[in-house]
């Protein structure tokens, strides 16, 4: 099994993560892949200039290998692959590119489903959304947690 | 001693402080040091969701910090 988590410090190109991860499977029929784009406006329709991700130098690299760690161990997958941002991230920008592959499409599908519910409630950032006016540091939101909670045995 | 910050504790109080104790303490009270140092971020501080590591793990409220120790302090996550 090929798993793979790590940080981006300055881009995160989801294409050429895409294209390198199906270049390594060999006999799996299912390839399910997510990227996450910062978006340029906040819930309240506010602008945003920017998005900041605050990292720990080893604990966040540690939290999302942990994550995807236990994601393949809990799905029957043959490969996942976890890039992350961090620093700051323009809107339209990806954040985020996961992607797992399985024999059959029901594991991956769950497998990337599952890694980014836990990525946004686990993994150890801390966000700051920039705007014109004002800067906000964000939690995870309600249905951040409810999303989380499906995968509780 | 070292401690680092981050999140929006890093924000109000910066993301590094050198900072000395007269005598060796427990996280529990070195929190309490810090937040006199830093009231606007007492309640952040105090929080049972603030974790702090020492050598990159979590420590307990009754762990010893020595003096030299490097301490990182970590307000609940906003994950990825």
């Amino acid at each position: 099994m090929r798993i793979q988590a790590r940080l981006a410090e300055r881009s995160l190109d989801a294409r050429a993560e895409f294209a390198r991860f199906l270049d390594g499977l060999e006999k799996e029929g299912a390839v399910v892949s997510f990227t996450g784009l910062a978006r340029p406006r906040t819930p309240d329709g506010e602008p945003v200039d920017a998005l900041c991700l605050d990292h720990h130098p080893r604990l966040t690299s540690r939290s999302i290998e942990q994550i995807a760690a236990e994601t393949a161990e809990r799905f029957n997958i043959a490969a996942l692959l976890v890039v992350h941002r961090c620093g700051t991230v323009q809107p339209g920008e990806a954040i985020v590119f996961v992607a797992a592959a399985a024999l059959h499409r029901r594991a991956a599908f769950e497998a990337a489903d599952h890694a980014m519910d836990r990525l946004k409630t686990e993994a150890l950032f801390w966000k700051r959304e920039e705007g014109p006016s004002q800067s906000r540091w964000i939690d995870p939101t309600q249905d951040d947690h409810a999303d989380r909670a499906r995968w509780n045995d | 001693m070292r401690i680092c910050f981050f999140g929006r504790l890093g924000d109000r109080i910066g993301r590094t402080l050198d900072f000395s104790v007269t005598q060796p303490c427990t996280v529990e009270e070195l929190r309490a040091v810090i937040s006199s140092r830093f009231p606007e971020s007492r309640d952040d501080l105090a929080s049972g969701s603030t974790r702090v590591c020492i050598a990159d793990q979590v420590v307990p409220e009754d762990h010893m910090v020595e003096p030299d120790d490097e301490v990182d302090i970590l307000p609940p996550v906003s994950g990825g």
